[in-house]
């Protein structure tokens, strides 16, 4: 008789395994033998254990629909950066371990800026202080839907999201009723992610724009673009699973002019985990270029339709 | 009724309607019809085909597997993650028994194809493995520590990252 757990075969000790995806033991379990350590390499195992973290961002999503997500270079400078590119590159796929880090380190980023109050965070305060606090949901856009600081990474999503898997913009035409009914549920599904326009036109401060869970880029864009002064786009998920650039964009004769491009990619959030202090952090970088914006020519965007992909081809990405 | 012989050549003798829990018997009699001829399953042994057989006396009126009372590891991840937590009292009272038995019977499901009882034992095994360190899955697994410490300290930075989340 098989004595030992290692007298099993790898496909059944993996499915073992899919049964520890919600456990750290999971990953204490690598530790016990090399067996072990090879077999949670599994991607599969991976995707289960992001399920299992962000059930309502991963609903429905299959592992064998998901493709290569257009990803900026990473800076040599971050060996989780060139390794997850590499994962990506050599499965085809996307490496779930990766990107559940990148979740997980970006989560713990903004959850580090909320516990510790760091002094660059008052900058942010104004923005934030008009967002109501913390939740997970992402069920559908109520008044009093809320969103946690982290969500706070915005979004060359808009393009990623629409490749990956079922995580595209849809249309709801329920949402505004259930906006109003907390109680219905019927249609919550649909609301796998919405976008929170917030625009500062002078002294009126940070305020929410619009709220919306665009069928289209044309449609957000137009949103946007009815907006006035500076416009941050806000992506509001329950998890973000693509490398995020913060656009800050000024809205212009009905159009989108990028103002300046900041990206907020997986090597970017553990070098600033490493190195934030109360002196020198992320946030203290972001308010800066939104208060003292060069504002760039309107001609940018002129005879081109004023995309945010456009946005990000053309601004450089602002150095931190 | 149909006739087993497992590895030893011990014969069995049990109803068609409760061995067709597993797929790998249900498709050899679907396709080979009524037969007076005894099934041998030479990857069984006599305990653990005893078990078979009491399990699916057990859960002969049970639903399909491939219905919707269950989640299937590997196969998708949309509906929800797998739980090793929903486990009846019966179920846990089955397989209490020594660790050998339990993976002669997770063998033994795989192969016969009996996808609910694979789940239940994998689950068990599973339930073994929660909220221990490293050390005591290896002793409780009989597990040889082959790594050095250098290594394992290595694995443990590697993973380090996820085992607060």
């Amino acid at each position: 008789m098989s004595t030992s757990i290692l007298h099993l075969p790898d496909e059944i000790i993996v499915y073992i395994l899919y049964y520890l995806a919600g456990e750290p033991q999971l990953f204490r379990l690598a530790r016990a033998h090399r067996r072990f350590h090879r077999l949670l390499e599994e991607n599969k195992l991976w995707l289960y254990v992001y399920v299992h973290r962000f059930p309502q961002w991963s609903h429905s999503l299959l592992h064998s629909r998901c493709i290569q997500l257009p990803r900026p270079s990473p800076p040599s400078s971050s060996s989780i950066a060139a390794q997850s590119a590499e994962d990506t590159l050599v499965h085809g796929i996307h490496s779930w371990r990766a990107i559940l880090r990148e979740q997980l380190e970006r989560i713990r980023y903004w959850q580090y800026v909320a516990d510790h109050d760091i002094a660059a965070h008052r900058l942010w305060r104004p923005f934030l202080s008009s967002m109501p606090t913390t939740t997970h949901s992402i069920d559908a856009p109520t008044s009093s839907t809320r969103v946690t600081p982290r969500s706070l990474v915005y979004t060359n999503a808009l393009d990623s999201i629409e490749t990956f898997g079922t995580m595209k913009w849809r249309k709801d035409k329920s949402s505004q009723q259930s906006a109003d009914n907390d109680d219905d549920h019927s249609s919550t599904e649909h609301h796998e992610a919405t976008i929170t326009l917030w625009s500062n036109a002078g002294s009126a401060g940070w305020q929410r724009h619009a709220y919306a869970v665009p069928s289209s880029m044309a449609e957000f864009e137009l949103l946007a673009a009815n907006a006035t002064g500076q416009v941050v786009m806000l992506l509001d998920g329950e998890a973000m699973a693509v490398p995020n650039v913060l656009h800050i964009c000024h809205a212009h004769a009905g159009k989108l002019v990028p103002i300046s491009t900041m990206p907020l990619n997986r090597a970017f959030i553990p070098r600033h985990i490493q190195y934030l202090t109360p002196q020198q952090s992320l946030i203290d970088t972001i308010p800066r270029q939104l208060d003292n914006t060069q504002w760039s020519d309107a001609t940018l965007c002129e005879g081109r339709s004023s995309t945010i992909c456009a946005s990000r081809a053309s601004a450089s990405p602002s150095p931190i | 009724m149909v006739r087993l012989h497992s590895s030893e050549g011990s014969e069995f003798e049990v109803e068609r309607s409760v061995i067709e829990k597993s797929l790998l018997i249900k498709n050899m009699l679907d396709d080979v019809g009524e037969n007076d001829a005894a099934i041998p399953l030479p990857n069984v042994s006599g305990p653990i085909l005893a078990k078979v057989i009491e399990y699916c006396e057990h859960h002969r009126n049970d639903p399909d597997v491939d219905g919707q009372n269950t989640t299937k590891p590997g196969t998708s991840a949309g509906a929800s993650s797998p739980s090793s937590d929903d486990i009846d009292e019966w179920d846990m009272e089955f397989c209490r028994v020594d660790q050998g038995t339990l993976y002669e019977m997770i063998l033994a499901a795989n192969y016969l194809d009996i996808r609910s009882m694979l789940d239940l034992t994998c689950k068990t095994v599973a339930n073994m493995i929660k909220n221990k360190s490293p050390e005591e899955i290896r002793r409780t697994f009989n597990i040889t520590k082959d790594f050095t410490p250098e290594e394992e300290e290595l694995v443990r930075r590697e993973n380090a990252w996820c085992e607060d989340r």
